[in-house]
């Protein structure tokens, strides 16, 4: 058997089917953190129930630390990782937004912890679904964010995050979102690497500056503002150096499998003329919709985005730069302006014609026909009156 | 290296990176001294002391160093047994304020 992304052989029986949650619980046991500080919150809770039942079975030897709350455990993951203990969590929705405030802290403190977000709506109205708005409001926090598309996805990056987080060039806290429901509580194929194979890839924990060490010292001090401004600039730019320095870990993740991730990924991009732009599960829905139009002899191809942050700005411009139309998915609003892949998107590239079309909040499902209606709507003349279009609630009159 | 190099990821601060502030200007008059025949060596001036000026050698209360200290008071009321007085700036007390005898 070949996967879709590997023409390498397969070894089957190291295949399992689960659930994204659960094979990000794998990825955490073969990682085996020494502190996993949590609270429980849908959809993330099949990746700490598996994850805790791993540890109670012996075969992990975290500390799982059930803290009072998410703002608890991410300050004692930030406090564990500092003083020299590998540290990682897993949140969603409103855990992610009661967290917030220390996400922050970890990236300005440079603390490399690794995040699983089940991507969910935020309330309100309350809704346990998937989608972006989560992700979101730690876009501007200073991490590095990857949006998956499959569980198989969702169990490689947090191995890859793991060396991306604890690179001496970045540390950076390394948020991997998946899709809530979507992934997290579907189950498919997933190839689980060999034990020795993953503690070999990530290596043991060194942080280069650890509290528990011969030398003492403060993190977290007052900076005034000639400091702060400084500190925030080296911040920027490790984030930036999550760029550079991601090709060399994907390169050895591929030797281990034969999977080549990349920031983004096109389908069909070639010599297409019309392009769509998504992040996150709905890559299917999308590359279905493309198979039909090409079918129908229409060019149109399809551009994923993996790594959010450090948005890969170059690489997009060059996989859309012979596009005439494009039309940006988000899976997150901007109430009062444009949604935040969109925005990205605009910034990258020189293309006239860019269209946002906001989807799937709160886990309404975008079909492939809504794709094709909005590439339908690519080639008629923009309607600048009404400049993103809600996919599911807006009316778009088909080709015949 | 210069500022902004010097700053560790993170902005880990270590003891030593910055030279300790200058503050004997802030005292008026006024400065602590120890009278070492009450003193118990308990050390609570030197936890108390806002501002590191309270020197401890070997484990023990050694007196002041002037130049951190910006004559708050707080060891003065902090020593359980008035072994801390503040002083005239003029008073022929030792470098760091030793008076009347010897440490314990
Ligand atoms: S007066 Fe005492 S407590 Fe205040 S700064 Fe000086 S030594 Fe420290
Ligand atoms: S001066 Fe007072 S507070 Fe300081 S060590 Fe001596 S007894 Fe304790």
């Amino acid at each position: 058997m070949t996967s879709w992304f590997t023409d390498k052989p397969q070894d089957l029986r190291r295949f399992r089917v689960l659930t994204g949650g659960q094979a990000v619980a794998e990825a955490l046991r073969q990682i085996d953190p020494d502190v996993f500080p949590v609270y429980p919150i849908t959809p993330q809770t099949p990746i700490i129930e598996a994850f805790a039942q791993c540890v109670a079975d012996g075969r992990s030897h975290a500390r799982i630390l059930t803290a009072e709350s998410e703002h608890s455990a991410m300050s004692a993951a930030v406090g564990a990782a500092l003083a020299g203990a590998r540290a990682m969590t897993a949140t969603a929705s409103q855990g992610l937004a009661y967290m917030i405030e220390i996400v922050y802290l970890a990236a300005s403190l440079r603390a490399p912890v690794v995040i699983a977000v089940g991507n969910r709506a935020l309330s309100g109205p309350i809704n346990i679904h998937g989608d972006h708005s989560d992700g979101m409001l730690a876009r501007d926090s200073g991490v590095v964010q990857v949006y998956v598309t499959t569980a198989q996805e969702a169990y490689d990056w947090m191995v890859m995050g793991v060396r991306l987080a604890e690179h001496g060039e970045v540390l950076l806290p390394v948020m991997v979102g998946l899709d809530g429901f979507t992934l997290t509580h579907s189950a498919e194929p997933v190839e689980i690497l060999a034990d020795a194979a993953v503690q070999e890839f990530v290596g043991p924990y060194a942080y280069p500056y650890p509290l528990l060490s011969e030398v003492a010292g403060t993190y977290g001090a007052f900076a005034m503002p000639e400091h702060y401004f400084e500190i925030k600039r080296q911040q920027i730019a490790a984030l930036e150096r999550a760029e550079a320095v991601l090709p060399a870990i994907t390169r050895s993740f591929a030797k281990l499998c034969g999977r080549q991730y990349a920031p983004l990924e096109g389908y069909c991009m070639e010599d297409a003329e019309r392009a769509m732009v998504i992040m996150g599960s709905q890559r299917g829905t999308a590359q279905e919709a493309v198979d039909k139009l090409r079918e129908r002899g229409q060019k149109v191809g399809v551009v994923t985005v993996r790594l959010f942050r450090p948005f890969p700005r170059r690489d997009l411009a060059e996989q859309l730069r012979a596009v005439q139309a494009i039309a940006v998915f988000d899976r997150a609003s901007t109430p009062g302006s444009f949604p935040p892949l969109y925005l990205d998107t605009r910034a990258a590239v020189r293309t006239p014609r860019v269209d946002s079309v906001i989807y799937g909040l709160g886990g309404r499902d975008l079909t492939p026909d809504d794709i094709v209606a909005v590439f339908d709507r690519l080639k008629r003349p923009a309607v600048d009156a009404d400049p993103i279009f809600y996919a599911g609630s807006d009316e778009i009159e088909q080709e015949r | 290296m210069s500022f902004p190099d010097t700053i560790r990821p993170g902005a880990l601060i270590r003891s030593g990176d910055q030279p300790s502030p200058d503050m004997s200007g802030w005292r008026v008059d006024r400065k602590p001294a120890v009278q070492w025949s009450l003193c118990v060596d308990c050390l609570l001036c030197w936890a108390f002391c806002p501002d590191s000026a309270v020197v401890v050698e070997s484990g023990h209360f050694a007196g002041f160093h002037y130049p951190a200290c910006k004559g708050c008071e707080i060891c003065v009321a902090t020593c359980p047994t008035g072994a801390v007085a503040m002083v005239p700036e003029t008073s022929p007390v030792g470098p760091r304020g030793e008076m009347g005898g010897e440490a314990r």
